[in-house]
């Protein structure tokens, strides 16, 4: 017996009828073409049926220790950034054109989400300072390990790649797990007080070597010298590909572009993506327009329709894997469409002025906490001598976890102890203050510092 | 054309720019904090400095409400109806999903929060994955994946890890005829050769085909059950047996996972590997084309080559473990696409155990019905039980000058979404359609009669001309390649 549910429109008469058009007596006639010795018979483990207001019971009592139902006060980054996002953005995705539509492979019936990925592309590739940009990819570090992939694309027969060890841990993971079934050799780049290592950089780049990969402002929140960088590479014929967690910081840094960058990825959580608990997110993925043809993901393109009035359609689809299988450019299938659509629209309010503003008050807000910090004598600034943007490498004079523990008892996230990612770094923690902590907000760290380390 | 004269309306639709033609200098779109600490200038810090301001629009918040408003109303949606794209599951979002994923409680957390706060979300990621280990009846889970290929490309890097294991590189998957581009493409970033095999005339993979190419090279089977014919392929367990016993392993491809909630589980015929597509059978919006989320169930011989982190309940305590030697790694920075969890999780909960079986045998019972108010029209080259889709082609409708991309781009003027076209590639210029179990039996009339329409009054070449924009230029777009606004300065 089929049950009714309210996402069921098909009623017991409805059913009864349905089955005669189908020219059989019940259900299971229907069900003849599984076999029976592989057919279940049991119940599927996920108990009854549960109304709405039980569910949201549950979610409440579920997240009773949680960062939202404490108020916590949180000074984490780390890949991740809490920025300010106006209420329009998240009532705009809610449109159900927008947020139960499929993927525009029909252009006529799709013009509103292609034409926002075409605003979407714009945006990307002003921001990076780069020709063009794709529809979005899952995230930042697929971005990045799909930016390794098309190197290997366009530095046929080279087999070497050069990663910083600046680059956030979890996605120099997962590069390594893309590569591990492709022949590539990693060999990563060593540090100078906080940043890549200009003259290691020189001495590891021979002519095997398809790609640099820098990240920028780096895990440690440091800023690189990516024009320097990027002419050593090119000296020795690699690529330059950047990759940019932060992308608020685009407002005010030299563009990846300008720098020279042939490739350069980024996270576009920073555009007021909820964190989510790490995801959904969006990818941001941009190249210089003559490796287009080697590009992964959807890209969308301006054209005419038949009246030849302006118009939008995914383009340049051969290099996908619906027509092209075995040979496409990247096995991706999605894009991250309703996040870029979420960070199109909070970009275009944010606007010219308001995201450079918002940007120079993150600057503004981590300049400050560093000094007062400092100020309590707990703490010293692990690279004095580096630029930062929102994020910054704190020396604890005692353990960092154990200070981040204490302070999470009192519902304070301090930052993120950097023994999370190397078991031997006990005193480094990377806080982060974005345009959301009060400078009230900032002394309480302070206090804290004073109080427990 | 009666039924085109009461199929659609006249709506509201207007014309509206890309923003950086509608932006003014002085609008102003979002109001900031006011800055209460000193305020420092980049170029006083930085020794290089941005060389101009990017070139975002500058608009009014109610100039950019309408602004995206207005482009909203020129997409179709699931929200307006039937939207029978065969294999891609466009069934009804649950709006209260949307609600619970996009509240504070659970969309403020980080992933590096202190284990102590995380303990909830982490407890949603535990059920989730105790639930869809009762899909499959296979031991192990992978929430990671980002989207279903991506849950496919982890699904072979298991695979390859498996056979290193034990000291060998084998090269080869095999697919069949019937499988998505992902597969094939998947494959090759793995690594991998690929060898297809061709489905039997009843539409399913025989065993003589299988032996046929299954040698000490073939690391797995790749295939979808059921196959995107929407027909179970019937010789599976045989299969998986052959398979085994050259110790290569079976790949499940969970696409059309939506036909068999409570009714087959991949796990009793010996399945190592599947993925699963939030977005498809456990109800995540498609958002226009993601965001996706693709977890993996896998078989006992592939738990120790799992990602990381893994989810662990110590006690009463979950956490995430790191250390795991033989593991492929990280496939995705932090725990996955968590927010199509949650949407998932509370799916999975409104419905019950009894209710994801209900999905199943209403889709089946609604493609069949398709089905049969189709077959006399159109022409159907496999003649099998068909489960959650059908497939037909336009061999009855060469004569009228009429083929599958007209009649597609013609259910566009009857305001309705076309079904999937060109697609199996094993069957030529195939109609590929799956109401899903979210159609009432009124919408399904309704395409059907758009469709008689369609086939009994052939002749409209230039389809679809009702819309707000007609045939869109592909070749122009592909040849002149414009991917950004040109802005004037």
């Amino acid at each position: 017996m089929t049950v009714q549910h309210r996402f069921l429109p098909t009623t017991p008469t409805d059913r009864i009828e349905l089955l005669k058009a189908c020219g059989v007596n019940s259900m299971e006639d229907l069900l003849q073409g599984i076999p029976s010795n592989v057919r279940f018979n049991g119940v599927l483990p996920s108990g009854p049926a549960q109304s709405e207001l039980e569910i949201r019971r549950r979610v409440r009592t579920l997240m009773k220790d949680g960062r939202y139902a404490q108020n916590a006060l949180s000074f984490i980054g780390a890949g991740i950034y809490d920025h300010m996002c106006p209420s329009a953005v998240n009532q705009l995705t809610l449109r159900g054109e927008f947020l139960t539509s499929y993927t525009p492979y029909q252009p006529e019936m799709s013009q509103g989400t292609l034409q926002a990925l075409f605003e979407f592309q714009t945006m990307v590739a002003e921001l990076f300072g780069m020709e063009v940009s794709n529809a979005s990819h899952y995230d930042g570090s697929t971005s990045l390990a799909e930016a390794a992939l098309m190197a290997m694309r366009i530095n046929k027969g080279k087999n070497r790649l050069l990663v910083s060890s600046s680059v956030h841990p979890e996605y120099i993971q997962v590069l390594t797990t893309y590569l591990a079934y492709l022949g590539v050799a990693l060999s990563f780049i060593p540090l100078e007080a906080g940043a890549t290592s200009l003259n290691s950089l020189k001495s590891l780049l021979s002519d095997d070597v398809m790609a640099v990969i820098i990240q920028s402002p780096n895990f440690y929140g440091c800023i690189e010298d990516l024009e320097s960088l990027s002419a050593v590479t090119k000296a020795k014929d690699a690529l330059f590909i950047v990759s940019t967690p932060e992308t608020l910081s685009l407002a005010v840094l030299p563009s990846p572009g300008d720098c020279g960058a042939d490739i350069a990825t980024g996270e576009g959580q920073s555009f007021g993506v909820p964190q989510s608990f790490g995801g959904p997110f969006v990818g941001l993925f941009t190249s210089k327009l003559e490796h287009v043809r080697q590009m992964p993901g959807r890209l969308c393109g301006e054209t005419v329709d038949a009246q030849g009035r302006r118009s939008y359609t995914l383009t340049l689809s051969t290099r996908e894997q619906h027509i092209r299988r075995d040979k496409a450019t990247s096995n991706i299938c999605t894009n991250q469409n309703l996040i870029a659509l979420w960070a199109t629209i909070w970009l275009t309010m944010m606007g010219k002025e308001g995201f450079h503003e918002l940007a120079v008050q993150n600057l503004s807000k981590a300049e400050y906490a560093k000094d007062i910090l400092v100020k309590t004598g707990k703490a010293k600034l692990r690279y004095p001598t580096q630029n930062t943007f929102n994020e910054f490498v704190i020396e604890l004079n005692g353990s960092a976890g154990e200070f981040a523990q204490k302070a999470a008892a009192l519902g304070i996230a301090p930052g993120v102890a950097l023994s999370r990612f190397d078991s031997t770094d006990t005193t480094g923690l990377l806080v982060c203050v974005t345009e959301k902590k009060s400078r009230d907000d900032i002394d309480h760290l302070a206090q804290l510092l004073r109080d427990l380390a | 054309m009666e039924f085109l004269k009461k199929s659609t309306g006249h709506a509201i639709v207007l014309e509206e720019p890309p923003s950086f033609e509608t932006s003014r200098p002085g609008a102003v779109g979002a109001d900031l904090p006011t800055l209460d600490v000193p305020r420092i200038e980049p170029k006083s810090v930085f020794k290089k400095v941005r060389l101009r301001k990017a070139r975002l629009p500058e608009l009014s918040e109610p100039e950019i409400i309408r602004h995206f408003t207005r482009m909203s109303t020129w997409n179709y949606a699931i929200d307006l109806g039937i939207y029978p794209l065969g294999s891609c599951t466009m069934k009804y979002n649950p709006r209260f999903n949307e609600e619970i994923a996009r509240s504070g409680e659970l969309s403020d957390a980080h992933p590096y929060d202190p284990i102590e706060w995380s303990q909830g979300h982490l407890r949603v990621m535990w059920e989730l994955t105790e639930d869809l280990k009762g899909v499959t009846g296979m031991p192990g889970i992978s929430l990671q994946p980002a989207a279903g290929a991506h849950g496919e490309l982890t699904g072979l890097m298991l695979v390859s890890a498996y056979h290193k294991a034990k000291g060998r590189q084998r090269k080869t998957i095999l697919t069949s005829d019937t499988a998505h581009g992902t597969n094939p493409a998947s494959a090759a970033l793995a690594g991998f050769q690929i060898v297809q095999i061709a489905t039997g005339e009843d539409g399913v993979i025989h065993p003589d085909a299988l032996a046929a190419v299954l040698n000490d090279d073939v690391a797995a089977l790749m295939t979808t059950n059921p196959n995107t014919l929407g027909i179970f392929e019937k010789n599976i367990q045989t299969i998986a047996n052959m398979l085994h016993e050259k110790d290569a392993l079976l790949y499940i491809d969970g696409a059309n996972l939506n036909a068999v909630l409570g009714l087959s589980r991949p796990g009793d015929f010996g399945a190592d590997v599947i993925q699963f597509n939030l977005h498809k059978t456990f109800s995540t919006p498609h958002g226009g084309g993601g965001p996706g989320s693709g977890p993996i169930s896998v078989s006992e011989r592939l738990l120790p080559f799992l990602p990381v982190p893994r989810l662990e309940k110590h006690g009463e305590k979950f956490v995430l473990v790191e250390d795991a030697p033989q593991s492929i790694g990280r496939v995705k920075a932090f725990f996955g696409n968590y927010g199509m969890f949650i949407r998932a999780w509370c799916y999975i909960r409104a419905l019950g155990g009894e209710g994801l079986r209900a999905v199943s045998e209403n889709a089946i019972l609604n493609a069949n019905y398709m089905r049969s108010q189709l077959k006399d029209v159109l022409y159907m080259p496999i003649n099998a039980p068909t489960l959650h889709e059908v497939v037909f082609n336009d061999r009855n409708q060469r004569d009228l000058n009429l083929d599958t991309t007209k009649i597609a781009k013609r259910l566009i003027d009857y305001g309705m979404h076309p079904m999937t076209v060109h697609f199996p590639l094993c069957v030529k210029n195939a109609i590929m359609i799956e109401p899903t179990e979210t159609e009432s039996r009124s919408e399904m009339d309704r395409f059907v009669s758009a469709l008689k329409e369609i086939i009994e009054t052939p002749g409209v070449e230039q389809a679809p001309t009702r819309v707000f924009r007609e045939r869109v230029d592909e070749t122009k777009a592909a040849r002149e390649l414009r991917l950004t606004y040109k802005f004037k300065d």
